[in-house]
């Protein structure tokens, strides 16, 4: 018990330094050390269950290797700065974030169900869903969009591990395995505005609306 | 289900892929009889109003199979659109009428709207007014029945009613929220406005009516507020139509009148659960859709519907004009038709009834001298006299096979009403007795007629010959009836207007709701991190709502 609260602790942390980094590479980095924390988590809420370890691996492979590679490489090709662009400094997104984690954890024990293996994650899971979302709001670059949503779906996984004895096996592979593939199609999203506009800025599109 | 409403639906499901080919007529005549039969049996097994309902689509249906590919082959735009998209719509209300209340219902119910809506704006640019106001009704219309069915057994009764008054009320011209009606329905093409007068704004009253089946028995003031604003409707359409200048037009101000009649039938039923009501209420039904197809069905072979250019039709064009005349004596609730069996049963009920409701013989009263008035006028005005302009009405044998279709049952159904009511088990009229008074009145007519007359006036003032154009006009008829009703303001000069402050109060909402709904839009800044952040709050406020 004390190695996966030290472990849903250090997913928080990577949460809280995915929002506060200035350096994409970082950003994406942490990411992927975020997945290998969670695939982690998994692994040790297996107790010899074979579709945990299966969903584990699944998780460590598409989201721990394969997403942040294709991200280093999409930021390689798209030859844009690495640098993160917000509206908010440093301080007052670690600020924000600590406000929205407290909200998480004033409202998580409401959402823990009876029989939940790992009711500690919950109120984790959702402050990583709002701290997706806060990086979506403040960031200008649409490739912290997707960081932003990735991060966001996070949350969901760890909730759905913390609440539920894991989902069926192949729910979770699907989740993964779209996860991926919304990942590719916002990367090919991200080449065609390039290729419009010559530039990957989200702020300067405001041609949506009424 | 029956086979013959299998049947039904098969064939007319492949009459809308079968296109204008030259099996579409009797594939969908052949449905038709289906809906009759099936709807027939259910009617007559268990007096069920879908049953009910089918056999009145049915009969619709026989009427527009001949009709509508002829009809279509005059009226090159669109032709195969109309032709594929009126099964669907017959198959829609057909779905309607068996669907359980649920999700199902709903569905059928939006999909009829929104095909009806169609229907109606595939007429072009001169449709777009009425097809807007469709649509907003049944936007409306919708709103209501969601409020009925997802607050049932979390609402009180009040409210589900409340919610059914709007929904189904609303597709049935409830006053006050008729006035999409008479916008809607005339700008169709005739077939089209057959059908959505005809059966569509029966399935309000069908809704109306099997919610007491769904939701339990409604509140006292359900009944009463159909009672009355059934009346009021009909007082207030009647005296609107007659300064309607488009033919038309004045039909679809007739439906409205129609159909305050049935709803104060049905609010007399609620009230005291008197079965002469429910014959009324149902009888009505029939006839109406019956004698308003055949008029809009008519009034389709006409290429001018302006009621002061018309005139001098019958000589043109007898069978259209006797056809007409038995349209609107019906309509008109004269002997022995089928609405003035109807309303002679309305008027037994009422009669018997007590307190409040007693008041509605004098509205029915009101109500049946208005509708001579206003059929009068109609038939007058374009069937008699000398002829305005050239219009030549187009009839070929199939539409002439389509109105002979709705009024040979239209005749059946006013000499045997107790036939048709036999579910009912309520006598409604003394049935055997009208036929010896029926060809008495006939011959006196023919008497009267048969006397030489002159062909010149003594007191002609030096105007020997009166030309068409000094004929009373659409608004000049109805001016001293116009006068009487001050809800209505008529402006005479040189271009005589009837103003409707109603539609202006309707207006001014429809300004207000424009205002407030640019106001909401300055929240769509177009700022894609605008819109992220109002997804942020909306979540931390759905968290929050938690501690609370």
């Amino acid at each position: 018990m004390e190695v996966l609260n030290t472990l849903v602790l250090a997913v928080l942390a990577t949460g809280f330094l995915m929002v506060s980094r200035r350096s994409l590479d970082a950003v994406i980095r942490l990411y992927a050390l975020q997945n290998v924390l969670l695939a982690l988590v998994s692994f040790g809420l297996a107790r010899g269950e074979v579709h945990f370890l299966l969903a584990g691996l699944a998780l460590f492979l598409i989201k721990g290797v394969a997403i942040p590679w294709y991200l280093f490489w999409l930021l390689d090709r798209l030859e844009v700065s690495h640098e993160v662009e917000g509206y908010l400094s440093v301080s007052l997104s670690l600020l924000l974030a600590g406000l929205l984690t407290g909200l998480a954890f004033r409202v998580g024990a409401v959402f823990v169900l009876p029989e939940a293996p790992l009711p500690q994650g919950v109120p984790v899971a959702l402050s990583l869903v709002l701290l997706g979302v806060l990086s979506m709001v403040s960031r200008k670059k649409a490739i912290s969009q997707v960081l932003g949503f990735l991060a966001l779906e996070n949350g969901v996984f760890l909730l759905a591990l913390s609440e539920s004895h894991g989902l069926p096996l192949f729910v979770e592979l699907g989740v993964a395995l779209d996860a991926f593939a919304a990942v590719f199609l916002a990367g090919v999203l991200i080449f065609r505005i390039k290729g419009e506009m010559g530039h990957v800025d989200t702020a300067r599109m405001r041609a949506l609306r009424g | 289900m029956s086979w013959p409403l299998l049947a039904a639906f098969l064939l007319v499901g492949a009459s809308a892929l079968a296109g204008r080919g030259r099996a579409y007529p009797w594939l969908l005549g052949a449905g038709g009889l289906g809906f009759l039969l099936g709807g027939g049996a259910l009617w007559g097994g268990e007096a069920s109003a879908s049953g009910f309902f089918l056999m009145l689509l049915g009969l619709l249906t026989l009427g527009l199979a001949p009709y509508l590919p002829d009809y279509l082959a005059h009226h090159p735009k669109e032709a195969r659109a109309y032709a594929g998209i009126v099964p669907l719509f017959l198959l829609a209300m057909a779905g309607v009428s068996l669907a359980p209340p649920g999700f199902a219902f709903l569905f059928l119910w939006e999909g009829m709207a929104l095909l009806g809506y169609l229907l109606v704006a595939l007429e072009g640019p001169k449709a777009q007014e009425g097809a807007r106001a469709f649509f907003l009704a049944s936007r409306l219309s919708g709103a209501g029945l969601y409020l009925a069915f997802l607050g049932q057994g979390h609402l009180g009764p009040d409210w589900v009613w409340a919610g059914l008054l709007l929904g189904f009320g609303v597709k049935a011209a409830l006053f006050p929220f008729h006035l999409w009606l008479p916008l809607a329905h005339p700008v169709a093409i005739s077939p089209v406005s057959a059908l959505l007068s005809g059966a569509m704004t029966k399935l309000g009253l069908y809704g109306l009516y099997q919610a007491q089946a769904w939701f339990g028995p409604p509140p006292g003031w359900v009944g009463l507020a159909l009672a009355l604003l059934g009346f009021l409707g009909a007082v207030y359409a009647l005296v609107r139509g007659l300064g309607e200048e488009d033919l038309k037009g004045a039909l679809a101000y007739s439906s409205v009148e129609n159909l305050g009649l049935m709803l104060a039938a049905l609010g007399g039923y609620f009230l005291t659960g008197a079965p002469l009501f429910l014959a009324a209420f149902f009888l009505h039904q029939v006839g109406h859709a019956l004698f308003k197809g055949l008029l809009f069905l008519g009034s389709g072979a006409l290429a001018e519907r302006r009621l002061s250019r018309l005139g001098g039709l019958w000589r043109q064009e007898p069978f259209l004009g006797s056809l007409w005349l038995l349209g609107v004596a019906v309509g008109a609730g004269l002997p022995p038709g089928a609405v003035f069996v109807a309303e002679w049963a309305l008027y037994q009920g009422l009669f018997a009834a007590s307190g409040f409701l007693v008041l509605g013989v004098g509205a029915l009263a009101l109500v049946g001298a208005l509708a001579l008035y206003f059929y009068v006028r109609l038939f007058g005005l374009a069937f008699l006299g000398a002829a305005r302009a050239e219009v030549r009405p187009e009839l070929s044998p199939g539409m002439r096979g389509g109105l002979l279709a709705l009024a040979v049952p239209l005749g059946a159904l006013s000499l045997l009403p107790d036939f048709f009511l036999k579910p009912l088990a309520q006598e409604v009229y003394p049935n055997w007795g009208v036929f010896p008074l029926l060809f008495l009145t006939l011959g006196l007519v023919r008497w009267l007629a048969r006397r030489p007359h002159r062909a010149y006036g003594t007191w002609d003032c030096g105007f020997p010959r009166l030309s068409p154009r000094m004929q009373p006009n659409g608004l000049g008829f109805s001016e001293p009836a116009l006068r009487l009703f001050p809800f209505l303001r008529l402006e005479v000069g040189e271009r005589p207007r009837l103003e409707e402050p109603l539609a202006g109060v309707y207006r001014q909402l429809g300004k207000a709701y424009s205002r407030f709904a640019r106001l909401v839009q300055t929240l769509q800044s177009g700022s894609l991190h605008f819109y992220l952040l109002l997804q942020l709050l909306t979540l931390v406020v759905v968290l929050g709502v938690v501690l609370l």
